[in-house]
Parts: C-alpha cells; sequence; structure tokens
C-alpha cells in the first residue's frame, strides 16, 4: 500500500448505520421480526393461548421466556466446549430446567398472586419450543454475547406478539388493562375474549398483521425497481 | 386425592378437559404435525404411549422420592429427565418393531420430549393430587385426547386445501382459527364431569 | 473437538448435575420460607376479609400473618361420624393488647368456616362467616373459582359477596340453606340472595355446596357448643 493511502482515513460511517451493521442487531432483529419465533417458526404457542387473557400475567410471562433463552442460550455458549457430544441434550435440558426453576420459585416469592394464576405455565417454559430451539440452533455455534442477544431477541419477538393478543383480550374481555379499570361499566363486557377460542383467534389474527406486513415487504423489494 | 372414578377422568380428558383444546398444551406439534392425517395418526398413536407411561412412571417417581425427600422443588427436572428417557425407549422399540413406521415419525419423535402436553399433564396430575390409577387414567385419557384434536384437525385441514385463505393467513395462521374454533365447540361438554 | 473417554463423559455429566442441585437447592432455601409465608396469607386474607376485617391491598404476607394471629384464633372440632376435621375460626374484636404468641381474648365477632364444592367448570373454594348468633351471614368470600368469567366467576365480586351481608342462613320454615332469586325481586326474604344472571349452573352449585356445608356448620356447633361462650 502506498504511503499516500495508508495515511487517507476512511469516512466515518454515521452511528446509525454503524449500529445497523453490527452483528448485535442484526442477531437481535433476525430474531424479533424477521424469523420470530410465533408467527414465522410457530414456536411457544402453547403459552401464548394460555397466558394472554390478562396483560399483567403476560408482561410476566414475557420477562421469564426472555430471561430464561437469553440466560440458558449464553451459559450454554459457555459451556459447549467442555460438553461431550452424547451428554450435548440433557446437558441443554438441565440449563433451561434449573433457570425456569429460579423463575417459577422467585415469583412463588415475591409475586404470589400472578404465580398462583400462570404457575403452571412458567414451569412449562421448559418445554416452550423457542428456547431450546434457540439453544440448540444458535448457542451451539456462536460466542456467549451473541447467543445473549440473541436470546433477548427471541425474547422480544414473543412478547411483541403476547402483548399484542392480550392488549384486545384484557381491554375488551375485563374492561381493565394490567388490572385498572378503564372501561366505563356502562359498556357491556365482551366475555369471550377471556376464554380459550379467543387465544387462538386472537394470535390468528396478529399472525396475519404481521405477516402480511412481512410479505408485502418482501414484495416491495423484489419489484423491479423497487428498493 | 378426590373421590373420582379413573374412568370418569379418562372420559373428561379426552372430551371437557381435552389438554389441547382446553388448556393449550401441545400445540407447536399439534401445529406442525396436522397437514396429513397419516402422520397426525403416527404421532398421535406414540403421544399417547408416551404419556400412559409417563403418567404410570411419574407418579411413583414424584411421590414415593420426591416427596419424602422434600425435593418437590426439583420436580420439573426430574419429569422432563424422565420424558427423555421413555421417549428414547419408545423409539428404541418403534425402530426395532416397524421400520416404515420409524422412517414416516422421523423428526417428530424426538419432539415429543419437548412436547408441553406430556410435561404439563404430569404437572396437573401432582397439584390436583391424583391417586395412581387416576393418574394413569389422566396420562391416558389426555394422550387419546390430543390424538382426537390433532387427526380432527388434520382432517380439516384437508378440506382446507381447496379453499380460497387470504396469502398472510395461509398455513398456521388459518389452522389456528380451525383450532380456535374447535375449542369452541368443545366448551360445549363444560360441566358434564367434575375431575377435581 | 479432542476426544474424550467416557470417564470424562460420566464426570462431567456428575459435575454439571450436582453443581445445578446445589445451586437450586440454595435458591429453593432461600424463598421456601417466603413462598410458605405467601400461601399461609393468601388464606388468612380470604378468612378475615370473610370475618370483616379491613385490610390494605398492598398488604405484605408477614403483615397479614402477624394481624391474623392477634385477631383471629383456630379451633379444630372432630367430624361428624368419623369424617374430616371441621376447622372454625374464631375472629375477636380488634383490641389494643399486646398481642405476640397469646391466643386473642375479648369479644367474638364471629365464626368462620370453608365452604366449597364443584362448580360448573371446576371446584369452587370459599370462606363464609357467621355473626356470634350463628343464624346471620357475618361475610362470605369465594377465592378459588374457574367459572365463566363474568357470569359464573362474579360470585368473587364484590357486590356479590355484599349481598350475602345480613342475610339468614334459614328460610321461614327452619331449613338451612340461602335461595338464590332473581335480581329486582323485591322484597326478598331474609334468606334471599340476587342471582347472576345467566349463571345457573354456577349458581346451583354455589346453593348446593352451602347448604351441605352451613348445615354441617350448625350440626356440629350444637354438638360442641360453638358460640355459646
Amino acid at each position: 500500500m502506498s504511503e499516500h493511502a495508508r495515511n487517507i482515513a476512511p469516512p466515518a460511517m454515521p452511528l446509525g448505520l454503524r449500529i445497523k451493521a453490527s452483528p448485535e442487531y442484526r442477531t437481535f432483529k433476525t430474531q424479533f421480526w424477521d424469523d420470530n419465533p410465533l408467527f414465522r417458526q410457530i414456536l411457544g404457542v402453547c403459552s401464548a393461548l394460555a397466558v394472554t387473557n390478562l396483560v399483567t400475567n403476560t408482561l410476566v410471562m414475557c420477562v421469564a421466556v426472555t430471561l430464561v433463552t437469553a440466560c440458558s442460550s449464553c451459559l450454554y455458549a459457555l459451556v459447549r466446549d467442555a460438553t461431550p457430544p452424547r451428554t450435548r441434550l440433557l446437558v441443554q435440558m438441565l440449563i433451561i430446567a434449573s433457570f425456569v426453576i429460579v423463575v417459577h420459585l422467585f415469583l412463588a416469592a415475591y409475586m404470589f398472586a400472578v404465580s398462583e394464576q400462570i404457575g403452571a405455565y412458567v414451569g412449562l417454559i421448559i418445554t416452550n419450543c423457542i428456547v431450546l430451539g434457540r439453544v440448540e440452533a444458535f448457542a451451539t455455534k456462536n460466542r456467549p454475547w451473541l447467543a445473549f442477544v440473541d436470546g433477548i431477541g427471541a425474547g422480544c419477538g414473543y412478547s411483541l406478539v403476547l402483548i399484542l393478543v392480550s392488549l384486545p383480550r384484557e381491554l375488551l374481555g375485563f374492561g381493565s388493562l394490567c388490572g385498572v379499570a378503564v372501561v366505563p361499566e356502562s359498556l357491556p363486557r365482551w366475555n369471550i375474549m377471556v376464554m380459550a377460542p379467543a387465544g387462538f383467534f386472537g394470535l390468528a389474527v396478529v399472525i396475519w398483521v404481521c405477516r402480511a406486513l412481512q410479505l408485502r415487504a418482501q414484495a416491495g423489494k423484489a419489484r423491479p425497481g423497487g428498493k | 386425592m378426590p373421590e373420582i372414578s379413573p374412568f370418569v377422568i379418562l372420559f373428561a380428558a379426552v372430551f371437557t378437559n381435552n389438554i389441547l383444546l382446553v388448556y393449550f398444551l401441545g400445540m407447536c406439534s399439534f401445529i406442525a404435525v396436522s397437514n396429513t392425517t397419516q402422520t397426525a395418526l403416527g404421532l398421535g398413536a406414540a403421544v399417547t404411549f408416551v404419556s400412559v407411561l409417563t403418567a404410570a412412571a411419574g407418579w411413583p417417581v414424584y411421590h414415593l422420592v420426591l416427596v419424602p425427600l422434600g425435593l418437590e422443588y426439583l420436580q420439573f427436572i426430574v419429569f422432563i429427565v424422565l420424558i427423555a428417557g421413555l421417549v428414547q425407549f419408545v423409539e428404541m422399540v418403534i425402530e426395532r418393531k416397524s421400520q416404515t413406521l420409524y422412517d414416516n415419525l422421523g423428526i417428530f419423535l424426538p419432539l415429543i420430549t419437548v412436547n408441553c402436553a406430556i410435561l404439563g399433564l404430569c404437572l396437573f396430575m401432582v397439584n390436583w393430587r391424583y391417586g395412581f390409577l387416576q393418574s394413569v387414567a389422566w396420562g391416558a385419557g389426555s394422550g387419546l385426547g390430543w390424538f382426537v384434536a390433532v387427526v380432527a384437525l388434520a382432517g380439516l385441514r384437508q378440506k382446507i386445501r381447496f379453499s380460497k385463505v387470504p396469502p398472510a393467513l395461509e398455513g398456521p395462521g388459518i389452522t389456528i382459527v380451525v383450532a380456535g374454533t374447535m375449542a369452541m365447540a368443545f366448551m360445549g361438554f363444560a360441566g358434564m364431569v367434575a375431575i377435581r | 473437538m479432542k476426544k474424550r473417554g467416557p470417564v470424562y463423559v460420566w464426570c462431567y455429566t456428575v459435575g454439571v448435575a450436582v453443581a445445578f442441585g446445589l445451586v437450586l437447592s440454595f435458591v429453593n432455601q432461600l424463598t421456601a420460607p417466603k413462598i410458605k409465608a405467601n400461601r399461609q396469607a393468601a388464606m388468612c386474607r380470604e378468612i378475615m376479609r370473610a370475618l370483616g376485617y379491613v385490610l390494605r391491598d398492598d398488604a405484605s404476607s408477614e403483615e397479614i400473618l402477624a394481624r391474623f394471629d392477634a385477631v383471629v384464633a383456630e379451633r379444630e372440632y372432630a367430624g361428624a361420624s368419623g369424617g374430616r376435621p371441621l376447622v372454625v375460626w374464631e375472629g375477636y374484636e380488634e383490641t389494643d393488647a399486646p398481642g405476640g404468641g397469646s391466643e386473642p381474648r375479648g369479644k367474638v365477632i364471629g365464626y368462620a368456616f370453608r365452604v366449597g364444592g364443584v362448580g360448573f367448570w371446576g371446584p369452587i373454594e370459599g370462606v363464609l362467616a357467621l355473626e356470634p348468633d350463628l343464624a346471620t351471614v357475618r361475610g362470605i368470600s369465594f377465592y378459588k373459582d374457574e367459572e365463566t368469567p363474568g357470569l359464573g366467576h362474579e360470585i368473587n365480586a364484590e357486590w356479590f359477596r355484599n349481598a350475602f351481608k345480613g342475610k339468614r342462613v334459614r328460610d321461614a320454615g327452619g331449613a338451612v340453606g340461602v335461595e338464590f332469586t332473581a335480581r329486582g325481586k323485591e322484597p326478598k326474604a331474609l334468606n334471599e340472595v340476587d342471582a347472576i344472571t345467566g349463571a345457573t349452573e354456577t349458581t346451583n352449585s354455589v346453593k348446593a355446596f352451602l347448604v351441605r356445608d352451613i348445615g354441617a356448620f350448625l350440626d356440629a356447633a350444637e354438638r360442641r357448643g360453638i358460640g355459646k361462650r
């Protein structure tokens, strides 16, 4: 390289672009939107239906799933080199189950009322396909920090869908938001919204909307001369 | 222990307290597997088999080992390891008995381990303080209930193939709508029997 | 990845299991007393609510348990003909007397006992409190149910619970039970309560187990002399 070229510094990238190019952002965005665990991969549906009749329960569940996914992925990425291949699945399940137990115990100790309502489904995070899916697919091949970010992304993608489903369910079914009554008494409550079928229909609608947005964006890119 | 006949529990687990349509457990494989009735039948049978074994093995492990030692908080780990072991065992049996079935089921067999329905039914049988026979009936009934729901859904999905579904709703979206309608239908069974 | 012998596999597996076991056992030790207190406090809160004590919504488990110990005494009586023992909670007047360990003393303001049975969707559990005359309802609390929200689940609502206050537990003919009649049907007999429109099954279940449980309590009261202090 000539003396001249070495002295010219490359133009600095604006901060926004730098963030967008970073592996952390790309990992997060893939899990959060492009490959969203709920509406793209259809994983973790069970809890999405069961806990979304109350926004408070939903928020607690979202935080629990995000934490468990991120921490399990990170921890597994840290120990995977020492883990013999035959015990891989066992170690993964042990890690996930342990985090879930810790979350479950903390919930029962410090948020008892919520724990009474969603306790069983918190335990079922162990079999939540999102957690095992991310650990198996990502943490086995990437470094711990990125695995952590991937877990956060998957958890946030899951949370996005759950919150979108639970808001109308609690508003229309109970007339409240996080337990605070917001809809006036005179408006009748739509009771089916807090029962089983509305969970299915609500989730289907959110999947429909998100998928339609994704397809439209894809079509826009594919059009000749499109961005 | 509630005084309910195991046969009542078996019946209720299939219809009025269907593990999939009332408790929402086992949805992931439900949506993934229900596109042909053949795979649905095969997987449903496998799940039923594993459920019965899990309930039959899980009850003594919980009540005769964990409780006396005060280790109830480890139930999640113990159950999931038990389920993983049983699925491994069932896989070996199927591979030996019928290679075609084994090939057809493919990846779905090990996925039974993470079927929330099986872990869920263990947690319920513990919470509801069932006796041994009641637990086995509950396990068998839950497996059968899952089987019935998944085969019914597979049948419906085969018909949907000839309908005009909006592109964004194709696949999982419309499956969930159909499942929701099935859930509404099953609500009609409410109040018939009590299992707690 | 270098090939590792079976010894390593075993050691690793056992090591990991032990490590996680220790961590979980530690967390369990940390949280077990709090969880136990939470569970007990949840029940105590319902008993005190039925007896009519005013509780802050955000009271901590420790506060609830402390208050419960100070004003409520739990008594167990042998069940009728070898059945399950009857547990009765006697609520006492709140005084400024020092608490801590000793039995509550003073005037009894109510007797509470468990009521419950099979509802429409699942089991219903509650606590009913009677005035010292053992004939009038002091309060009721349905704390666990799986009934239809907006319909059967309204048994947990403020208006339904308040409707029970002051009602008699026997009808004009002396038979035990609370009657549920249509809303708006006035005047109501002394043992009639507004039913929940559209929740027939739940209402019938509640009526059935109230008759059974109140009857059992009144029988035991006769035999053991509860309320005749």
